[in-house]
């Protein structure tokens, strides 16, 4: 555009044809992922539960944890999802007119996955950045995976998972007429998901006790209840075996039963082990393997084709 | 052609952030000799009627007119800087914060806007302290809200009033959103519009300084304080972004009565405020844009 010295005016109408789409920023589907996994390496992270266990809640207080800068080692990259993560907080903060903090249940026309995005960086060499999809899946599609190893399969973005996060209710953990069934439904889930080859060694296991306040003493300033080891024994010993690691925690996205603990009780724990853990790594080898065999050939063959074990 | 003696800079920030006002005091110090700056004018050019009267409003102590979608305006200035004689012409594009605002809300951009960003070396981008929108969530003020909802509770019971409504939410709005949220946006959505990997010289300017100096904070622990998540993507992304963050006050105060009596007693000049730690001249708006322009 030609530049009168000092002013001149811009048109007064864009007309639309003249408007660039920008990104809708809301959740993404596989396609709306793939410029992003194509582009830097992206780390999946899947969030597991039955509805209403606090999935979207857990996915959203990291955000929110961000906008304070209350995430030790870590800062905040930036987001493709930022007006998604916006809109799933917005029943938790005082612009929504509530007194009571709520996470918009998650509901989909059809059954794809879709992700939030965010790029987490070391706060000490912000050079070394991970970014991080998060799934957003309705609990009724973990309920279905956790009936059939067939729907399970259909759950292709499971293949994919290189942190997979199951969580217990606290709240009905609580409860003792509801405890076991909690239990059992994390149990069959993994195991179907396991039974299925989507989840195996290449993937982390995070078995998470979501809503712990629950599980504290009313009114007290103790320290949750620790994570009952004879179902951290048991977790560990049928899928210990069958996942590249199995850790154990206790979070409070957003602990209202319980004053002592604060916003997003055991959750920067969690994103310092997604940030800076991955299955897929393997250790640099910087020191030659001495060549084995005696042939010129064997030794050919294994200086450019590694070993035939 | 690119002209290497023309510099384009862009002028960012939602509404009321203070980028007219800014405008107004920098065309009024440019052409003052009272007192030092690094950038003068070099001579006048054309027409000047629209930063005259920008000028004027400001140096009468009042309200600089808003910025409207209508009114936008591109601004250049043919200035010299004053160390070293080099001559640069340096254009503003004035865009209303409506502009900015709707790439949030709308998720378009113009095209008129994204050849600016092409043509463009650096930004001031301004915050209004007075006006950030903070990401509150019903936890943090739920003492308040326990008082609120007996109060409540009491009337209630004496009008019989249906409590229903207190669960109930208004639907969300994006030009509600937090305002370091929109900004960061805004930064995504400059960095992904860019061709060049120079890094875009960013100058922060938090305006109405004079509303904020008393916290004791510098401009760079302020933003890092209230802002924190726009703190972290700047750090985050200097190769992106090469920033360095500056205190504002353009006006030299709020303009009430007595505040206008004791302004219109300074020279126009020494009301400006310019804080920062890369800042040597506190009284020189051009000292950001000279910035820029290195």
């Amino acid at each position: 555009m030609a530049v009168d010295q000092q002013s001149d005016a811009l048109p007064v109408a864009e007309t639309e044809s003249d408007l660039i789409d920008l990104p809708a920023g809301g959740e993404l589907s596989d396609n709306d992922a793939r410029p992003i996994s194509s582009a830097v390496p992206t780390r999946l992270v899947v969030v597991a539960g039955p509805a209403e266990c606090g999935k979207t809640t857990l996915v959203t207080s990291v955000f929110e944890l961000f906008q304070w800068a209350q995430i030790p080692h870590h800062i905040f990259g930036g987001s493709a999802t930022l007006p998604g993560f916006e809109r799933r907080c917005h029943e938790a903060r005082i612009a929504s007119a509530r007194v009571i903090p709520e996470t918009q249940r998650t509901r989909y026309e059809d059954e794809d996955v879709r992700y939030l995005h965010l790029r987490i960086c070391d706060a000490a060499n912000v050079s070394v950045a991970v970014d991080v999809l998060f799934t957003d899946v309705s609990g009724e599609n973990f309920e279905r995976a956790r009936d059939s190893t067939d729907y399970c399969r259909e759950l292709t973005f499971l293949h994919r998972a290189e942190h997979f996060v199951v969580l217990l209710d606290g709240e009905k953990l609580a409860e003792a007429t509801r405890r076991w069934g909690v239990i059992q439904d994390a149990q069959l889930l993994l195991q179907s998901c396991l039974d299925s080859d989507m989840l195996g060694t290449g993937t982390f296991l995070d078995v998470v006790i979501a809503k712990c306040d629950f599980l504290m003493p009313t009114g007290t300033a103790a320290d949750p209840i620790p994570f009952d080891t004879k179902i951290e024994t048991e977790f560990r010993a049928m899928f210990g075996a069958r996942v590249g690691r199995i850790e154990f925690s206790q979070i409070a996205a957003r602990p209202l039963r319980s004053p002592a603990l604060p916003f997003g009780y055991g959750v920067a724990d969690l994103v310092h082990r997604w940030a800076t853990s991955t299955p897929r790594q393997k250790p640099l080898q910087l020191e030659r393997r001495p060549i084995e065999g005696v042939r010129e050939s064997e030794r050919f063959y294994r200086r450019h084709f590694g070993t035939t074990e | 052609m690119t002209n290497p003696k023309q510099r384009h800079c862009l002028l960012v920030g939602l509404p009321a952030a203070g980028k007219t006002t800014f405008l107004a005091a920098l065309w009024h110090l440019v052409h003052q000799i009272r007192m030092p700056c690094a950038l003068k004018i070099d001579r006048l050019k054309g027409s000047s009627r629209y930063l005259n009267e920008m000028s004027n409003a400001w140096l009468n102590c009042t309200a600089v007119p808003r910025t409207n979608p209508g009114s936008e305006a591109i601004v250049a200035m043919e200035l010299s800087e004053s160390a070293t004689g080099r001559v640069m012409t340096v254009v503003f594009p004035d865009l209303s914060g409506e502009s900015f605002e709707s790439q949030w809300t709308t998720r378009t951009m113009t095209q008129t806007f994204e050849k600016q960003l092409g043509g463009a070396t650096g930004a001031l981008f301004f915050i209004n302290p007075t006006t950030v929108v903070e990401p509150t969530r019903i936890d943090q003020v739920a003492p308040a809200i326990a008082e609120v909802e007996a109060l409540l509770a009491d009337a209630a019971q004496d009008h019989s009033t249906d409590q229903h409504d207190l669960n109930e939410s208004l639907p969300w709005k994006p030009e509600e959103a937090p305002t370091q949220v929109q900004l960061v946006e805004l930064l995504q959505f400059i960095d992904s519009r860019r061709s060049s990997r120079v890094p875009f010289r960013s100058a922060v300017m938090i305006s109405a300084w004079d509303r904020v100096a008393l916290e004791g904070l510098t401009p760079a622990h302020w933003l890092r304080a209230r802002m924190p998540l726009l703190w972290q993507y700047l750090t985050a992304n200097e190769r992106a972004f090469d920033s360095v963050i500056f205190g504002v006050s353009a006006q030299g105060g709020e303009y009430d009565a007595a505040v206008r009596e004791q302004l219109s007693r300074m020279t126009p000049g020494e009301r400006v405020q310019l804080v920062g730690s890369a800042v040597s001249n506190s009284h020189d708006l051009t000292e950001p844009i000279q910035w820029l322009m290195r």
